[in-house]
């Protein structure tokens, strides 16, 4: 046989993942759909023509108008979401303008603008994921999938489109954190605010860069799964992988900076400036953490068993 | 339907589709990928719906073929179609390919039953005899049809090959 109508085994294997995946999704949805609202004149209606049809055309009518409101209801939260955005960038820009007048007579700080022209950016991007959302369920009439192993809409990958979102946004939290830091770096060399707030800031920054890196990491197995080099179940252990080392970095970033905090306030209960009972809020906050970065080591090391 | 069913059926039918779809795009593998995964999507959706016709692989052929004919329509028809083949490294593959989607445009503007029985004689490989016989007609109506069928499509596409059988 002419292996050029033979379909090649990575598809295969692929499209037997997705479609068990599939099955078990819809019918998950077929469970839960009864909560879904459906109007009373629909209801009225249906009941209506279940005296005129047989019982079976009753149920199947029935099937219908609530897997078409499903629909419907999905499409309108979409549509809803980019009404919202369209609406909240319209109002983000016209602060940024004129935050942008402000700036240029010398009224406000050049940092303090950032803040504004950052939270404008920040806001497209918004809109531009609800635009996304919109335009799957258009196609798709469901929720949208989020899966790095989803598979692609009508040629469209709208998994990696939203990756790419969420990268340019902690992007733009970086920016932030970075303009940030130079200001507390000029007022730490005054002695206006104590050292301990640019560590905060360094953290945070660390934090970030850690961020777009994973987020990059999922774009790359995003698209090595889409070019067939790993499996779905190779996926979503992978990602299920990244996701923990985020979490781990996470926790032990908040340990780190509370344990500093703590000496800070041990500090200033010996001088009998704070109560002890703040000091000891603060540690049960460092238990929690420290528990938190237990489970977070815990996962991490099962998932790297398995993989 | 079980999720066992649903398995088996796909484990049964994901074959012939794809050589169904790929004998119509002249081999264009992302493309035949992308209509059979659509295909089953839209399985999928209807029959837990509904119920699993008798012959899943019939439905599943017809939807295939629906699919297609959209995509190229959206695409509208060959021009953009070529534009999006021409970008394949492999110029011969996608001549050929190009080729197949504008037989298969052509076939299919020549109605229904025609291109039925033009479909499966060229297609599917099948014999006259059982064109005639799974379209309870006489083996002498598909011949006429066929030799019709040939002397339309080599007006509309003079440099088209018509003397074979299954496409190979």
């Amino acid at each position: 046989m002419n292996e050029m109508y033979e379909p090649d085994n990575q598809f295969l294997e692929r499209l037997e993942w997705q479609l068990s995946s599939e099955y078990r999704r819809a019918n998950s949805l077929k469970t839960s759909s009864g909560k879904v609202a459906v109007p009373r004149m629909g209801v009225a209606l249906s009941l209506v023509l279940g005296l005129l049809v047989t019982g079976v055309a009753v149920t199947k009518a029935a099937d219908y108008i609530r897997d078409s409101w499903r629909k419907k209801i999905e499409l309108a939260r979409a549509e809803t979401e980019v009404k919202l955005g369209k609406a909240h960038l319209e109002s983000v820009k016209a602060v940024e303008s004129k935050a942008e007048l402000r700036v240029s007579s010398g009224l406000i700080r050049e940092d303090e603008y950032l803040i504004m022209k950052l939270a404008a950016e920040r806001a497209d991007l918004d809109l531009k994921r609800s635009q996304l959302n919109l335009d799957e369920v258009k196609i798709t009439g469901e929720v949208p999938r989020n899966e790095l192993y989803a598979p692609k809409v009508r040629g469209r990958d709208f998994v990696s489109e939203r990756l790419k979102i969420e990268k340019k946004e902690v992007e733009l939290n970086l920016e932030q954190l970075r303009s940030h830091r130079t200001r507390i770096q000029q007022l730490t060399k005054e002695n206006l605010v104590s050292k301990q707030g640019l560590d905060l800031i360094q953290a945070d920054i660390a934090g970030q860069d850690m961020m777009i890196k994973k987020i990059q990491e999922r774009l790359d197995l995003r698209k090595s799964f889409l070019s067939g080099e790993v499996t779905a179940q190779e996926i979503e252990i992978k990602g299920r992988l990244i996701a923990a080392e985020r979490n781990l970095h996470l926790a032990q970033t908040r340990v780190d900076t509370l344990k500093q905090q703590l000496v800070r306030l041990k500090d200033l209960e010996t001088q009998g400036k704070i109560s002890s009972l703040e000091v000891k809020v603060l540690q049960y906050g460092l238990d929690a953490a420290q528990a938190e970065l237990k489970l977070a080591v815990l996962e991490k090391d099962v998932l790297k068993a398995i993989k | 339907m079980t999720e066992q069913q649903w398995m088996k059926i796909y484990q049964d039918t994901v074959h012939p589709l794809y050589g169904y779809l790929a004998r119509r795009t002249g081999g264009n593998r992302e493309l035949s990928e992308d209509i059979v995964q659509e295909s089953y999507l839209r399985a999928l959706d209807h029959w837990n719906r509904k119920a699993v016709p008798d012959s899943p692989l019939a439905w599943l052929k017809r939807v295939a073929r629906n699919i297609l004919m959209d995509y190229l329509r959206q695409k509208k028809k060959l021009h953009e179609a070529s534009l999006h083949l021409i970008s394949s490294p492999d110029k011969k593959s996608s001549e050929k390919q190009l080729k197949s989607l504008e037989t298969f445009l052509t076939i299919s503007s020549l109605g229904r039953k025609t291109a039925r029985i033009l479909e499966a004689f060229y297609y599917d490989g099948m014999s006259v005899r059982e064109i005639a016989t799974e379209m309870s007609v006489s083996e002498r109506a598909v011949e006429g049809r066929l030799r019709r069928a040939r002397r339309s499509m080599k007006s509309l596409l003079p440099n088209l090959k018509t003397n074979g059988g299954k496409n190979e």
